[in-house]
Formats: structure tokens, sequence, C-alpha cells
């Protein structure tokens, strides 16, 4: 005897296309004002992209990971979530901790090389940068079982890039999400690259991809909860996905895979030469449907957007931006911090390395 | 300002200038990309740290420049063009010399004082080592013949496998070792005992009083002072004293009489360093105390600027903050002389231990009323019986008698010792 | 002669080998068309293809256990891991199957793996880039582990490691990466494993290094010199097994001991080396064994990472320390 007993689907969501036109019975129920919000800190994370860049570049700060093109990704995630939401990002998600309110001066003295930049805002709810990727999805999954276990309504929501699904970590993080059914959602931030390891391969059947599965989203499915793929630069459908998948976990109805299809348009971080293995042809076809573009379009029909609304947003988004980094520029680590942080209290060695690097 | 090129990639250490996106003379914002360099990562623009006008840049399309190197010098509008200290770049000044630690200062000290980065130091630091050839000895015993100024390489091994033992580099020192072992008696043997381990303040008296007496050559002179007068004078003013909040004892009139012996024989006011008498200029007086935790000496600074009335009151101050334990260390240092009061207790004379590194101890016995022989007839006198112990290394003898004599001139005759003559 | 750097030179012992052996394979993330984030395998993609140049999914105990497989079914591979602080997914993997397999099976299955990657600090880079785990690998029986300070001996000692039926840990100094040039043959050539190096010979103190702080050490040496004070410098080159009767050897002559890694002190290599100069050599020292090693905290980011290093004032101050005792 022979019968199918499963089968999935994944559904695929754009709502916003690069030329601004919206479908209608997908468009999110958003005030003007949240509209506009979600613009500025489109603008905001992209002028802190630039700013950051340059500095790297000039030596001020180290190595830095850029998120100009992926600016939706972030932005309409973080819009989605409720301020007792925790968010577990890696390393690309900067406008999330702004949208934490964590000062700008905190993301320049991390990138500039500081722990205390990472020393964050109470209730800012939001995870450090996190470095081994995937690491940080069993802290989502972990932080959505203790908040079941407590009996509180919030939620977490976890940053992932596509390579880091191929990690251990992930897949553990997902089935302990998904045999919890923990309020957890988990958010893909698929650029298609893994510095150089591309995410699907159609010329070979050896290597040269991070996964054969025809989507990430569908990794949900092995873990027994949905995974949706959604237009990652169209921030509408990222928003409106994440705040369902939300609502359902803080509901009680278990975690949510969401794949956001995007493309990185700049190196892996700056120490990368992308000239080395893309295809600027396939770049620029991709910067032509990048987020802010075509939200500009779609504030424009609503009457949203003019001149006078663009050049304030900038002037702000610049003024925050280099506020923060004259901040952290004038800031002076301490060395002793070295030692006091290790535990709670200096141990005896750490007590006498302490004096010894002082004399 | 210099812009000097960094490291734009995890351990890029040089870049080949692809093109110059500015000139001399250009004015640039803050970021604006000014120069174009390839990596052996990467091509990358690299914009300007500052807004300003580009002053001079150095190198040109093909140059390869290294990282630390001055890719361009950017100033302020209007600024002359300053001339940055070519493509080499500027040596960072090297920090001030640390003060230099003398050899013998061991005490967890770092050794050679720093000089800079990797800067070198313009002073020698003298390392003071023992240039032998490898010899077989465990290192206390090493550190022993350190001490003892005993090269190992020459000395005869005693122990298994002849290796150096202590007694070895004792004998080649013609010295004994330092640490006493004491006596191989068991006591047990004869009955039974009870061990009381010697620590805290016991222990610290006993180290003090071996290396004294181990140290300074001890003779003690012995006399008697006749205090009648002294007697009658302190029961004349005790009352005031009183009044006064002073308990007036013998004691502060001992102290000044000390004091003008002292600064009629300067040498027994000394300490001998190595090879010299080092005769102080200050008169700090010691005076042993009786505490519930054992002797202790605290110090009357400067007695010969004090009155009667302030060095009773200082000796009450220190003896009370020693019995209560509260004395700060600067009370316990810097003595010069030191009074020892054993009398209370009963006693006549004495063979005082002294508080090196001083010179002398003075120790007052029990004043007590004596049949004395003045012209032909027995008179009661009150005698107060004194021992000197000194350093015979320093004084002799007679120099000895002579400032006990001073001290009795001024104690039988309260006028000397008030007018000072 | 050609002048190499020393990720050049790792290239180069790949290349070697690459042509000489079928069955040498590299494989990690990146090393294919991107040639390596630090290009340690620049041109070899195009070279050899994708069957012997593997860019692999994003997993580190992936692509060690799929290597730990291939070494045993008859493959010669030689793993990268991007960076020294991605290897703790990967030690499971190596310590509960690559350093057991030949002991488990006594004989029957063994494992001759290469697992390279760049370690230490000094390069102002990200968190979890600037780890020195080698006291981890060190004590695990059945791995071994090398450290290269020069170009010369880094291909050389690849080669050894990609030629040794063991496994074996390489870690690459990448703070020297490209910080000097040296003469490399252009054939390929061993060094032996388990072989120390005295880089400078003295008479006063003994100094044991490896990675980047061979040349801190020769520095402080300088220095030391002009105040009348010759250091014997030990580059290690393996730290497992390690070249003891070198160490020995040195230490009996000079009488006192410095050792200096970048890797926190406790339980840092310098603890047992100092260890096991007290058990062998106690009559002869004339100093206690002293360690320059990073602070007992993580690594800091790299505004304060100048003050963790070992550096030659640090070693300096330390040698005056002996010397004085």
């Amino acid at each position: 005897m022979q019968k199918d007993i499963a089968s999935f689907r994944v559904k695929y969501i754009q709502i916003l296309d690069e030329k601004g036109n919206v479908d209608k019975k997908l468009e999110p129920k958003l005030s003007s004002q949240e509209l506009r919000d979600l613009y500025r800190w489109m603008v905001i994370e992209r002028v802190f992209d630039n700013t950051a860049l340059a500095l790297q570049r000039e030596g001020r700060i180290g190595t830095y990971a850029q998120s100009l093109g992926e600016e939706a990704v972030h932005v309409g995630s973080t819009f989605a979530t409720s301020e007792n939401d925790w968010i577990f990002p890696d390393y690309r998600e900067h406008v999330s901790f702004l949208m934490r309110k964590v000062p700008v001066k905190n993301l320049i003295l991390h990138w500039g090389g500081s722990e205390d930049g990472m020393e964050l805002p109470e209730r800012s709810n939001i995870f450090p940068v996190c470095i081994p990727v995937g690491t940080q999805t069993l802290h989502g999954a972990g932080s959505a079982i203790a908040f079941k276990l407590k009996k509180q309504k919030n939620c977490s929501l976890t940053f992932v890039g596509d390579a880091s699904t191929s990690t251990g970590d992930f897949n553990e993080g997902l089935n302990f999400a998904g045999t919890f059914m923990a309020p957890a959602v988990f958010v893909i931030r698929n650029n298609q690259w893994a510095i150089s390891v591309p995410r699907v391969c159609e010329k070979s059947d050896w290597g040269c991809c991070q996964s054969r599965a025809q989507t990430l989203a569908q990794k949900a499915i092995a873990f027994g909860f949905d995974g949706i793929q959604v237009d990652g630069n169209d921030v509408l459908a990222v928003y409106s996905v994440v705040k369902q998948a939300l609502e359902k976990a803080r509901k009680g109805k278990g975690p949510t895979l969401v794949e956001c299809f995007s493309y990185r348009i700049t190196p892996h971080t700056t120490a990368d030469d992308p000239t080395r293995y893309w295809d600027p042809k396939v770049v620029n076809e991709w910067v032509k449907k990048e987020p802010l573009a075509r939200f500009k379009l779609y504030l424009q029909k609503k009457k949203l957007w003019d001149e006078k609304f663009e050049a304030a947003v900038q002037a702000e988004a610049k003024r925050m931006v280099n506020q923060g980094v004259k901040e952290a520029e004038l800031h002076k680590p301490k060395p002793t911090d070295m030692f006091d942080f290790v535990y709670e209290k200096l141990t005896p060695d750490l007590c006498e390395e302490r004096k010894e690097w002082q004399s | 300002m210099d812009f000097r090129l960094p490291d734009l990639g995890e351990g890029i250490v040089e870049a080949e200038i692809v093109k110059w996106l500015v000139k001399d003379g250009d004015k640039v914002e803050e970021h604006e990309p000014i120069v174009e360099l390839e990596t052996a990562k990467a091509v990358v623009q690299v914009p300007s740290p500052k807004a300003g006008t580009v002053l001079k840049i150095f190198g040109s399309a093909g140059d390869k420049i290294h990282v630390g190197d001055v890719l361009c010098t950017i100033g302020e509008e209007g600024e002359t063009k300053r001339v940055a200290a070519g493509v080499v770049g500027e040596l960072e000044t090297v920090p001030e010399e640390p003060k230099f630690v003398a050899p013998e200062d061991r005490g967890g000290q770092e050794g050679a004082g720093g000089g800079g980065p990797i800067g070198m130091t313009a002073k020698p630091i003298p390392f003071k080592k023992v240039a032998e050839a490898s010899v077989a000895v465990l290192p206390a015993v090493r550190k022993l013949a350190q001490e003892l100024g005993v090269n190992v390489s020459k000395v005869q091994g005693s122990g298994p496998d002849g290796r150096i033992t202590e007694d070895d580099v004792a004998r080649a020192s013609g010295k004994v070792a330092k640490e006493a072992k004491g006596p191989t008696i068991s006591f047990e043997k004869f009955g039974r005992v009870l061990k009381i381990p010697l620590k805290g303040m016991r222990k610290e008296i006993a180290v003090h009083l071996s290396e004294s007496m181990r140290t300074a050559v001890q003779v003690t002179h012995m006399d008697y002072i006749d205090v009648t007068k002294l007697s009658d004078y302190r029961d004349k003013e005790k009352e005031e004293a009183e009044k006064r909040g002073v308990k007036l004892t013998f004691l502060p009139f001992v102290v000044k009489a000390c004091v003008l012996a002292l600064k009629a024989f300067p040498y027994v006011n000394s300490s001998l360093e190595g090879d010299d008498i080092v005769i102080k200029q200050y008169y700090n007086i010691g005076i042993a105390v009786d505490t519930p935790a054992g002797l202790m000496v605290p110090v009357v600074k400067n007695a010969n600027e004090r009155t009667i009335y302030e060095i009773a009151r200082e000796i009450y101050r220190v003896a009370e903050l020693s019995r209560t334990r509260e004395i700060q260390l600067k009370d316990l240092q810097g003595g010069t002389f030191t009074i020892t009061n054993i009398g209370s207790l009963g006693g006549v004379f004495a063979t005082p231990v002294i508080n090196y590194p001083e010179c002398a101890i003075l120790a007052l016995g029990r004043m007590a009323d004596m049949a004395v022989p003045i012209d032909g007839k027995i008179e009661v006198r009150k005698m107060l019986p004194v021992s000197l112990s000194f350093d015979h290394r320093i004084i002799d003898g007679a120099l000895a008698a002579k400032f006990v004599n001073e001290i009795k001139r001024h104690l039988e005759d309260p006028d000397a010792l008030l007018m000072g003559y | 002669m050609a002048k190499l750097t020393i990720v050049e030179a790792v290239k180069d012992a790949l290349d070697c080998e690459l042509a000489r052996d079928k069955s040498v394979i590299v494989l990690g993330e990146d090393v294919g068309l991107n040639g390596g984030v630090f290009r340690a395998t620049d041109g070899l993609f195009k070279k050899y293809g994708d069957k012997r140049v593997i860019d692999t999914p994003l997993s580190e105990s992936g692509i060690v256990g799929a290597s730990i497989a291939m070494a045993v079914q008859g493959l010669r591979p030689v793993a990268e891991i991007q960076f020294d602080g991605f290897t703790y997914p990967a030690m499971d993997q190596l310590f509960c199957h690559a350093a057991r397999f030949r002991n488990r099976t006594r004989g029957r299955y063994t494992c001759p793996l290469v697992v390279r990657f760049p370690y230490g600090g000094g390069i102002r880079a990200l968190e979890h880039h600037n780890e020195s785990p080698e006291s981890y690998f060190i004590h695990t029986p059945g791995l071994k582990v090398v450290v290269p300070s020069t170009p010369y001996d880094a291909k050389g000692l690849l080669i050894s490691a990609i030629r040794d039926p063991d496994p074996v840990i390489f870690m690459e100094p990448k703070r020297i990466y490209r910080a000097f040039r040296d003469e490399v043959p252009e054939e390929a050539y061993t060094v032996e494993l388990g072989k120390a190096k005295v880089v400078r010979a003295g008479s006063d103190v003994t100094l044991i290094c490896w990675g980047a702080m061979v040349r801190e050490c020769l520095r402080a040496a300088d220095d030391a010199a002009v105040q009348g004070v010759k250091a014997e410098v030990i580059d290690l080159r393996t730290l497992s097994p390690c070249d003891y009767e070198t160490i020995f050897a040195s230490v009996q002559k000079t009488g006192r001991c410095v050792v200096v890694h970048e890797a926190p002190r406790n339980l840092g290599f310098g603890a047992e080396i100092a260890a096991r100069i007290q058990e062998k050599l106690l009559l002869f020292l004339k100093a206690p064994v002293l360690r320059v090693a990073g602070y007992d905290t993580p690594f800091p980011y790299f505004k304060l990472e100048n003050e963790y290093l070992p550096s030659p004032d640090k070693i300096k101050k330390a040698i005056g320390r002996v010397i004085k005792f």
C-alpha cells in the first residue's frame, strides 16, 4: 500500500512592485504617519550605512558590514514588533538597534572596536550584534520558550542570513521553537550570497551553492510550522507578513519562518571584493529593484511624499548620524574594563592581572 | 591634519595608488572620495576624514604606499601648505623616562623600566646577575649563594649526586647560614610539651631582636641617678599639670635630659649604614610600651622642639594608640634613640637590647629610696637606676659613660634641665 | 628564488600538494571562486577546478565532519575554517572523531586531515576574529598542532601536515600574513613536524614563542641585547608534539625562561611548558619560569587590543624580572 501522507506549499507574497504599484487586496492598514515612519527609518539606515562605509575607509571604524539595499527587511520586520518583543540580530541589522532607541553613538562605538557600544539602554529588548552566524537562532528560540513559560505576551524576532540556514544551530533553533510551539518568528535575510558562495547553483550537480532546497522558507516545514517567502525589497510585504506571524505567535499558534528574498548589492563586508565573483549585470538589475525607490513612488501616489519631506528626512538622518559619530569619537574606552566585566566579581587572578596592567 | 593610510581590510599592510580623485588645493567635504587604491584584496575608494582643503597629496598612480604612510594633508580653508614629514611618516615621540628603580628594591618590582613602545632606554639598567656555568643547585640554595656572594660553580657539592647543598654554600662563604635552624633536640622525649606557633607581633619581635643582637656589638653601662630634687620638683608641678589635663610622670623629664645629652654627644644619635656613621640631626625618642599584643615602640617626634607638657601629652597619646593598636605606621618609624621603663615592674639594672638600627637604648629601673653617703653622712635619697646599652662599633665605653653622665647631670639638677646648660 | 609572504607561501604549499597528489582536496567557505577571504587559495580554483577546490555551505561542524569522513575514505582533505573564532562548532567533530578514529579502531581507520585557519589578534578585526584556541587542540590527544611564523616554514610545515598520517591543526598567524617576505623555494619541500627552531642564540635567558609572537620576542631580544642581556629565542613551530629536547637544552644553558603567547594565561600552553621545565630542570633554574600572555579575559574589541596583547615592552619586563631574580 502506498499513499501520499504529506505535501507542502510555500507562498510568495509581494504587495508593492518596483514601480510602486500596490496590491490593494494585501495592502496593510497603516496610517499616514506610520507609512512616513517606515520611509524615515529606511532613509536613516541608508544614511547611517553610507557614513559607516566612509568611516571605515577613513580608518575611523574597523571592518563593517553594509546593509545598503536590504533596508526593507530590517525596517519592515522591526516595525512590526511591539516594544516588548525581543530582537535577535546578526550583524547587518543596524537600523533595528536604532529603532529600539539604541543611540547611533553605540553602533559607531561597536564597529569602532569598543564593547561600550553594546552596553545597550535598558528595555531596548534587542540582543547584541552576533558574529557567529546562526547561533542567534537558538537565542531567539530559547527566549520565546521563556516567554511562554512565564506566560508573557512577548515574541522573539530572529534575523539570519541565507548562509546561516546551513548551520546546525539554525536547525536546532527552529526545532526547539517548533516543538515547544514557542512565540518565535524567524526572518531570513536571503540576499543570495554567503560572501562568495551563492544561494543557488544551476550549472552543475556539485556544490557551488548554499543549499539545493528550492526555497529556504520550506525548511520550516521540517520542524512543523509554516514558511513564507516575500519580496525582500518590498517593505509593505515584509511588514505585513512579519506582523501576521507575530500576531499568530502571540496567540499561541507557534513559530513562523519568513524568507525575505532580496539581493546583496554591496560587498559582504568592507574586507570583501565582490568583483571576483558576482555578475555586475545581475547586481545592477537588483539595484533597480531597491526598496527605497519603490516605496517613494508609493508614498508619492498617496501624496505622502514631497521634496520638502525628503529634505527634512535626509537632514534629520544626517544630523542624527553625524551627532552619533561625534559623540562616539569623543568617547575613550577604559582599559580596566577588560577585567571588570568577565565575572560579576573580580577573581583573584583578575585582580592580580588588573593590578599588573595598572603598574 | 596628515591623513595616513588606514588598514583597509584585516591585515592589509600596503596598497597601490590607482588614481587620485582630487589635486592640491581642492576643497573636499567629509566622506568625499579622494583616492582609489588597490590592496591585496580589492580596489577601494578612500574618502576624506574631514572637510577642508587638500593641501598636498603624496604619491602618484602606480606608487606603493604602506599602512601608516601619509596619503595627503588636509587643512583648514586658507591654511598655508604644510609639508608632511615625507611618505615615511613621522615617528611617534618616545614617552618620558620612567623613574629608575634601584636593583636592591626587589619587592615586586618589574625590573627594566619601559622606555616607550619598542624604544630603548637611554640609561642602561644594571642587571645583577652572577655569570656562571650551568650548575645543578636547588633554587633556594642558589639564592643563598647569591646573598652570601658565593660562586656556586666553585663549590664542591656534598649532596646526592654531588649536588651543592646549603651547608656547602655556607661553608664556602665562611659564614653561618642566615636562617638559624634551632636546636635539633626532641623535647617530647623528656615529657609532655605544649607547642605554640610563633607568629604575629611575637614573631616580628623575635626577628627584630635577633637581627639586633647579631649585628650590633652590645655593651651596657649602668649607673644610679639621684632624682631627689627632680622628684620634689615633680611633686610641686603635679597638681598644676593635672589641672591642665597632663599626667606628669618622670618620663618627660628623662626624655628632655636624653635630648640634651644626644645634642652634646651626637654620635649616640646615629646609625651605622654600611661603612657610614649616619648622625641624625633630628631627635625622635622612642618610648617602649607594653601592649596586650606585645612590646611596641612608638616615637615622640622632634622631642627637642617640645616642652615638658607637650612631651608628656605625646607620650600619652602614642602609648594609648599603641595599646589599642590604632597607632599609625608613621608614629612607629623614624626613631633615633629609645627609652624603656621597666622599673614600674621592679628591677634595678638590665642589659636592654638596642632598638636596631639605633645606636643606644636607655632602660630605667625602679626608682627607690636608698641610703646614700653624702659628705660622710648617710642620707635617704631617691635613686633611679639606669642602664644604657650601646653599639660598641660606633661608640666606646668612655663616650657612653660621658653620655650617661650628661643625662645624670640634667636629671639631678632641674635647673640645668630647664635652662639647658 | 621568489620572495613570498606567509599567506602566499600557504597557497604555494597547497598548489604543490594539489599538483602532486590527486587525493588532496581543499575545502571551506569562499575558498573556491573567491580564493579565500585572505586569498590563501587564490587562483587554485581556476587551476584545479571545483572537484579539488570546493566551496562549501556555511557550517564549520559540517565542513570538518564531512572532511573527517572523506579522510577515512582515502582522500586528503585540507579544510579551511575562515577564522579562529569559528572553530568552536567544529570541535565536537575534531575531539570526538578526528582525534580518536585511529585509536578507536586500532589503526583500521585513520584520519589524515588538515584543518587550517587564520588565528590571533592585532589587525583590528571583529569579535571572534582574534582568538588563540591552541590550548584546546594541544590538550586533545590524537591531534597535532602546528604554527608557522615565517613564509619558508609556512610552506614546509603545511606540506608536512598534508602528508602527515594524523589530523593536524594548522594555525596561521594572520597578523603577519603579509607583514614581510622571505625567500621560498619553488619546489615542494618539507619542514619536519615536531621540531622547534632556535631563531636567535643567547646565553642569559630563553624566550619561547610561536606565530606572531616570534617577531615580538626578537624585538624584545634586540632591546635586551643593548643592555647586555643575550636572549635565546625559540620558535616552537609545532606545539603538539612539542620539541621539549630543544627547550630543555636551552633552559639548562640559560637557567631562565619566559614563554610568550597571545592566548590567555590560565592554561595557556606556557603553563604546560613551565610545568615540564621545572620537572626536568629545577636544579638549573635561576628564576621561576614566567609567562607573558593575554589576560584571563575575552579578547577585547580592537580599541583595547593593544593593552591585551603581549608586546616587546611586556616581554622586556619579564626578562628583567628573571635576570634580576
